[in-house]
C-alpha cells in the first residue's frame, strides 16, 4: 500500500474567538445542533458496522427510506442521500442485499479492496507506512478520556476509526445543544469551542480524503452515497470554520490516482 | 439574525435544519444510540513503559509509548543485534494484519461442498468469534465422524513465534490429540535430506548439533572453508531467542586473519565481509567437486589412511567408485571440472591445502536442498574422514555454524519446558517430533493431497498416504516454503476444509476457508530460552500491548474450539496463561536448584527485569565435536550400526533405493547447468535465505524498502547475462520455466556466476489470477519456479535449489503488487 499523507495544518481565520464573540442562546439554534448531532450519529452507525438484514429492511421500506427520501431534497446532502437510496429495492431479499453490502463494506473498510479501499483510520492516512494505531489513535483516546466516553468492548476498532470520530462529533453537538438549552453561556462557549477544535484536529484533517477514497472505490450506491453525505457535511464545517481548502487532502490520497 | 445565530456563526458552527417532519423523526430513529458509552476511562499516558520481550532475532526491550509499541531495543550485550528487530513495531501495526475472524464467502454459504477452486480468489466475510469457533468445531466433528482422525493434517510447520506457551505447533496438535488424533509431519524444509542421511553416516543429526566452539576454531584452525553457507545472513535468527555468538565468531575470524575459502556460486555477504577467497562451482555440483578433490587427495597419497582404518567403515567399498574401477569413470579433477566448472588445478590445490592445514569445513544446507541432496553431506563427511581431522580441535566438519549461531559456547542452564501436544514434557528435538496417527515427510504434502492411498517409501519404510479432508495450520506459511507453487495451488483445492491461524494476510491465509486472527508475541505473555545450542538466556516475554482488533493467541483460539468439543478442561488443565508460564519456570528452577545453578524465584524473575543470562563453563568453552569418539571409538562409539563413520552403509544398501546408493555417489539431478534442461533454460536460480527477512517473515514491513526493486523481489544477475538479454539494472524482469513465471526486479552484480541468478526464498506469492495455476506471480515467489520432487526415497526432502529458468525484460503492462494487502476478493 502506498504511503498516505495528510496535511493537517489548519487556518482558523474565520473561526473567531469565543471570548470576543460571546455566545447567546436561542431555542432554534439548539434544535439545529441536536439534528446535526443525530445526523453525525447516523453516519457513525453507517460506517461502524455492516448492515444487518433488519437494517436493509429499514432502508428499503422503513425509517431509513423516509430519512433518505427527505434528505434527498437537501441542497447539499441530497445527492449523496439519493445515491444511498438507489441501492434499495423494496422487493429485494434483505438477507442477500445485506451479504452483498457486507462484501462492499469488507472491500472498503476491512482492506479487501487492496488499494481500492478506504481504511477508516486517521492514523493510516497520516502514516508513511499505512500503519494503524498512530498518534491520531493516541490523541483520540485522550479526547474520549476527557469526555468520559469509551468505545464499547464489542467494537474492536482503534479509537481513530471514522465511526468513533463521527460519534464524538455527534456527542459534542448534543452537548452544545444541551448547553444551549441550559442557558449557561460559558458552558455553551466551551462546548462549541471543543466541537470546533475536534473537527479541525480529526474529521476535517482526513475525513475528506477518506470520503473521496470511499466514494471512488465503493462501486456501490450505498457507501458512495454515504461518503458524499459525509463530504458535504465536512465541507459545510470547513467553510464555516474557514479552514483553507488547500489544507485538505484531495481525493485519491489512497494511492489510486 | 438572532443573538444565538450570530454567536454560532462566529463560533464557526454551521446551523441549519436539514429535515422536518417525518424525515426528522426517522433520523432520530436511524441515528440510534451512540456508538460510544459513558464510562470513566483511563486516559492514555505519554509515559514510556518498557518490558522484556523476545523474538527469533533476539531478546529485546519493548518500548511502549501512549499504549503503542514504538521501539524494540536490542539487548545491549548483543554483539551483532539484527537490524530486522527495528521493524517489529511496524509488523504489529501493518496493514497486512488479519483483524477479524474471516470465512470465505463460498464456504460460509455452502460449507465444505462449495466451489473449492475459489480458494485464493474468493471473497472473505467477517464473522464473530462465536461463529468461527462453532464453524471450526463442527467441521472437526464432521470430518472425524465421516472420515476418522487420519483425515486431518495438522502437521503445521513454519517458524512460529518464539515462546514456550504460545507455541503454535503443540498448541494446535494438543487439541487434535485430545479429540482422536491427526496426521502430522516429519522433517523440515531446511535440512530434509541431511537429517535423514547423517544418522546413517555419523550416528547423529549433525545439522542441529553443537559445533566445535568458536574459541577452539580461532585457536586451532589454519584454514576455514565455508561451503555453501552465508552465516552473517542466516545467523541473524535462531529457532528460539537469537544470541548472535556465531556472528561474533565470524568477526573474530576476520580479526584473527585465518585464511577463509568460500565455496559458493554466489559471493556471499560473509565472503565479502571476510574478503575471503571465492571459488564458485556451478550450483548442485558440489558433490562432483568434492569427488575431484578426494580423487586428487588419494592420487597424491595425501589422505589419512590410519584415520580411515580406525574411525570409518566402507572406504574400501567407496574407493573403486572414486577411482572409476567400479563404473569406468574415474572421478578425476578433470572429470569434476567438466561438471562443476571449477578448474582441475584448483581442486588439486585444495586437496593439498586441506591436508596440509588444520582445516574446518563449515557447510550450509543449500547443497542438500537439491535432487539427490542426501549425497553431498555424506561426501563431505567422507572428504573430512580422508583428511583425518574429525574430532581434533579446529578440524573436521560442521553442518550448523550458520544456523542458530552454532559454535557459540553453551551455558549450563537448566532446560525450560513448554506446552506439549500431549500434555507431557517434551522429549527430543522439535524437528524430529512425530506423533498423532502418522507423520508425513513434510516436503511430500502436496504429493499426499494428490494421491490418497498411494504407497510411498521413506527411510526404509513402506508407507501409505492418508486421505486428507481437513487441514489446520498455525504459525507457518506453506505458500512460501513449499516448492512448485502452481502444483500446490491445484492440490490445495482438494481438501474439504482449510483453517489457518495468522497474524497477516499471507498467501496461506488467502488460500484458506477459515482465517482466524492471531496475536503477535507482543500482545501476550510468554517465556523463552535461547540460543538453540547454548541456552544462555531465559527471559520473560511481557505483553506490551493489548491484542489489536479481534486477534487472539493461538492458545486462546484452541481453547475456544476445545470448549465446543468438550475438552477445554483437559486442554487447559485448569491453568491460566500466567499459571503455565510460572509452571515452566518453576520446573526449570527445580533443576537449577538440584544443580546449584543460581536462579531467582518466579515472582522476582517476572516482576524484575525478567532476564537471566547463564554463564558458560570451561567444559563448554573448549568443546570439540566428536572429540570423545576420536579419543576412544570403542568407549564412545558413534550411533551408527558399526559405531564408526559409515562411508558405506549396509543399512542403506538394504533399502535398495536406486536414487540413494550405499556410498556417496554423483547422480545427475533433474536439471542443472551443463546437464538436463540447460539448453532450454540456461540460467540456474539459487534460492538462498534472504538477507532482510526470516524466510517470508517481515516482508510486509518497511524492511522491504531495503531490497525491493520496483517493488518486486530483487533478482541478482551477472552483467554478461543481463547484457545478453538487454536487461538494465532496475528493470522488471519475467523469470520463467515450464513450472511457472514470476516478475522480479533486476539487480546487476558480478557477485554471481554468469549463468546463475539469485532469487531469495520467502517472497510472498502474489498471483495475478488468484487460485489459477500457471498465473503470473507479480511479486517474485521463487517457489513458483522450483520443482516439487523428492531428493530420493530415503529422505523424501525438498529440492528447492534444483531449478533452471530463463529471464527476459518484462515489456507488458506492469501489474500492481498486492501480496502485502488483504485479499482483494471478487
Amino acid at each position: 500500500m502506498d504511503r498516505r499523507s495528510c496535511d493537517a495544518s489548519t487556518s482558523r481565520s474565520g473561526g473567531g474567538s469565543l471570548n470576543e464573540n460571546p455566545v447567546t442562546l436561542t431555542q432554534d439554534g439548539a434544535s439545529s445542533l441536536r439534528q446535526r448531532s443525530q445526523l453525525y450519529g447516523w453516519l457513525s452507525r453507517v460506517f461502524s458496522h455492516e448492515l444487518s438484514a433488519d437494517d436493509v429492511r429499514d432502508y428499503a421500506q422503513g425509517n431509513g427510506r423516509r430519512l433518505l427520501q427527505d434528505l434527498s431534497g437537501d441542497e447539499r446532502l441530497g445527492a449523496g442521500a439519493a445515491d444511498m437510496l438507489s441501492r434499495f429495492d423494496a422487493d429485494a431479499d434483505a438477507a442477500d442485499l445485506s451479504r452483498a453490502l457486507a462484501g462492499v463494506y469488507g472491500r472498503l473498510f476491512h482492506g479487501f479492496g487492496g488499494r481500492r479501499s478506504a481504511p477508516p483510520y486517521q492514523s493510516v492516512y497520516e502514516s508513511e507506512e499505512a500503519a494503524t494505531h498512530g498518534d491520531a489513535w493516541r490523541r483520540m483516546r485522550v479526547v474520549l478520556h476527557e469526555l468520559g466516553l469509551s468505545v464499547p468492548e464489542g467494537f474492536s476498532e482503534p479509537e481513530d476509526h471514522i465511526a468513533v470520530q463521527l460519534a464524538v462529533v455527534s456527542h459534542l453537538c448534543g452537548a452544545a445543544a444541551d448547553a444551549a438549552d441550559g442557558g449557561d453561556r460559558t458552558v455553551l462557549q466551551r462546548s462549541v469551542d471543543r466541537l470546533r477544535d475536534f473537527l479541525i484536529a480529526h474529521p476535517l484533517a482526513w475525513g475528506p480524503a477518506f470520503a473521496a477514497d470511499c466514494r471512488a472505490h465503493s462501486g456501490d450506491g450505498f457507501y458512495a452515497g454515504a461518503a458524499r453525505v459525509l463530504m458535504a457535511l465536512l465541507e459545510e464545517e470547513r467553510a464555516a470554520l474557514g479552514v483553507s481548502e488547500a489544507t485538505q487532502v484531495a481525493g485519491g490520497s489512497n494511492g489510486n490516482n | 439574525m438572532g443573538a444565538f445565530d450570530h454567536a454560532m456563526k462566529m463560533a464557526a458552527i454551521p446551523r441549519r435544519r436539514f429535515l422536518q417532519g417525518a424525515g426528522a423523526a426517522a433520523l432520530g430513529t436511524m441515528a440510534g444510540p451512540s456508538l460510544l458509552a459513558h464510562a470513566a476511562t483511563r486516559g492514555p499516558t505519554t509515559d514510556v513503559m518498557e518490558a522484556q520481550q523476545g523474538s527469533h532475532w533476539g531478546p529485546f526491550v519493548g518500548r511502549v509509548q501512549g499504549g503503542r509499541f514504538v521501539q524494540a531495543v536490542a539487548n545491549p550485550e548483543d554483539p551483532f543485534p539484527s537490524t530486522m528487530t527495528q521493524a517489529l513495531p511496524h509488523s504489529v501495526y501493518s496493514p497486512a494484519r488479519v483483524k477479524y475472524p474471516m470465512v470465505r464467502e463460498g464456504f460460509l454459504r455452502n460449507g465444505f461442498n462449495n466451489d473449492r477452486s475459489e480458494r485464493g480468489r474468493g471473497n472473505f466475510v467477517r464473522v464473530s468469534w462465536d461463529e468461527a469457533f462453532d464453524l471450526v468445531a463442527s467441521e472437526i466433528e464432521r470430518v472425524r465422524d465421516e472420515h476418522g482422525g487420519e483425515s486431518f493434517f495438522t502437521g503445521t510447520y513454519g517458524w512460529k513465534s518464539v515462546g514456550k506457551l504460545h507455541n503454535a505447533r503443540p498448541v494446535l496438535r494438543r487439541l487434535y490429540n485430545l479429540t482422536g488424533g491427526s496426521i502430522n509431519h516429519i522433517g523440515d524444509y531446511s535440512t530434509g535430506a541431511s537429517q535423514v542421511i547423517m544418522p546413517h553416516v555419523m550416528g547423529s543429526l549433525e545439522v542441529y548439533e553443537q559445533q566445535t566452539v568458536w574459541p577452539v576454531v580461532l585457536e586451532n584452525s589454519e584454514l576455514v572453508v565455508i561451503w555453501g553457507a552465508d552465516p552473517l545472513v542466516t545467523n541473524q535468527i535462531d529457532w528460539v531467542l537469537c544470541e548472535h555468538g556465531g556472528m561474533d565468531g565470524i568477526r573474530q575470524l576476520r580479526q584473527a586473519g585465518i585464511p577463509v575459502i568460500c565455496i559458493d556460486p554466489v559471493r556471499s555477504q560473509t565472503a565479502v565481509y571476510l574478503d575471503a577467497e571465492w571459488i564458485a562451482p556451478r550450483p548442485q555440483t558440489d558433490l562432483a567437486m568434492m569427488l575431484g578433490i578426494a580423487y586428487a587427495m588419494h592420487d597424491e597419497g595425501l589422505h589419512d589412511q590410519s584415520f580411515l582404518d580406525d574411525y570409518t567403515v566402507g572406504f574400501d567399498r567407496f574407493l573403486p567408485y572414486l577411482t572409476g574401477e567400479s563404473d569406468g569413470t574415474p572421478k578425476t579433477p578433470a572429470w569434476a571440472s567438466e561438471v562443476c566448472g571449477v578448474p582441475a588445478d584448483t581442486m588439486v590445490d585444495l586437496a593439498r591445502r586441506f591436508t596440509s592445514n588444520r582445516t574446518m569445513f563449515m557447510s550450509g544446507w543449500s547443497m542438500q536442498r537439491a535432487h539427490h541432496g542426501e549425497q553431498v553431506h555424506w561426501m563431505l563427511a567422507t572428504l573430512a574422514s580422508m583428511i583425518g581431522q574429525i574430532g581434533l580441535p579446529g578440524g573436521g566438519f560442521g553442518l550448523s555454524y550458520h544456523y542458530s549461531n552454532g559454535g557459540t559456547p553453551a551455558s549450563e542452564a537448566p532446560a525450560l519446558p513448554g506446552i506439549t501436544a500431549v500434555g507431557e514434557a517434551a522429549g527430543g528435538a522439535a524437528w524430529l517430533a512425530t506423533g498423532g496417527l502418522g507423520s508425513i515427510p513434510l516436503a511430500r504434502i502436496v504429493d499426499m493431497l494428490e494421491n490418497p492411498g498411494a504407497p510411498y517409501q521413506f527411510n526404509g519404510n513402506d508407507l501409505t498416504y492418508p486421505d486428507i479432508r481437513m487441514i489446520h495450520w498455525a504459525g507457518g506459511n506453506p505458500f512460501a516454503h513449499h516448492q512448485d507453487r502452481n502444483r500446490m495451488v491445484a492440490a490445495w483445492q482438494i481438501p474439504e476444509t482449510i483453517v489457518v491461524h495468522e497474524c497477516y494476510w499471507t498467501a496461506t491465509a488467502k488460500h484458506a476457508d477459515i482465517v482466524l486472527p492471531a496475536t503477535t508475541s507482543y500482545e501476550r505473555n510468554d517465556i523463552e530460552q535461547g540460543g538453540s545450542y547454548t541456552n544462555r538466556f531465559m527471559i520473560g516475554m511481557h505483553k506490551l500491548i493489548d491484542p489489536l482488533f479481534e486477534a487472539k493467541s493461538d492458545y486462546d483460539i484452541m481453547v475456544g474450539i476445545a470448549e465446543r468439543l468438550g475438552v477445554a478442561d483437559a486442554y487447559t488443565e485448569g491453568k491460566s496463561e500466567m499459571d503455565w508460564i510460572r509452571g515452566f519456570y518453576e520446573a526449570a528452577l527445580q533443576q537449577a536448584q538440584a544443580r546449584n545453578i543460581d536462579m531467582p524465584d518466579f515472582d522476582t524473575f517476572w516482576n524484575g527485569d525478567s532476564f537471566i543470562e547463564f554463564p558458560t563453563s570451561e567444559r563448554t568453552r573448549s568443546f570439540v565435536r566428536h572429540a570423545d569418539f576420536r579419543a576412544d571409538p570403542l568407549l564412545s562409539p558413534l550411533g551408527t550400526p558399526s559405531g564408526k563413520i559409515e562411508i558405506y552403509s549396509r543399512t542403506i544398501e538394504g533399502f535398495g533405493y536406486d536414487d540413494c546408493p550405499p556410498h556417496p555417489t554423483w547422480m545427475e539431478p533433474l536439471e542443472r547447468l551443463g546437464g538436463a534442461g540447460s539448453d532450454q533454460y540456461p540460467l540456474h536460480v539459487t534460492t538462498a535465505h534472504p538477507d532482510d527477512r526470516l524466510h517470508s517473515q517481515l516482508a510486509h514491513t518497511w524492511l522491504r524498502d531495503r531490497y525491493a526493486v520496483q517493488g518486486r523481489e530483487p533478482m541478482w544477475i551477472h552483467p554478461e547475462a543481463a547484457a545478453a538479454r538487454g536487461i538494465a539494472d532496475g528493470d522488471i524482469v519475467r523469470v520463467y520455466n515450464d513450472r511457472g513465471q514470476i516478475l522480479a526486479g533486476a539487480l546487476i552484480t558480478d557477485r554471481v556466476l554468469p549463468n546463475v541468478v539469485r532469487l531469495c526464498e520467502g517472497g510472498w506469492y502474489d498471483p495475478q489470477e488468484g487460485g489459477e495455476p500457471g498465473t503470473l506471480c507479480k511479486y517474485g515467489d521463487v517457489n513458483v519456479l522450483t520443482p516439487d520432487i523428492a531428493t530420493s526415497r530415503l529422505a523424501q526432502a525438498n529440492c528447492g535449489h534444483t531449478v533452471l529458468a530463463e529471464v527476459e525484460k518484462y515489456e507488458g503492462d506492469v501489474p500492481r503488487v498486492t501480496a502485502f494487502e488483504p485479499p482483494a476478493g471478487g
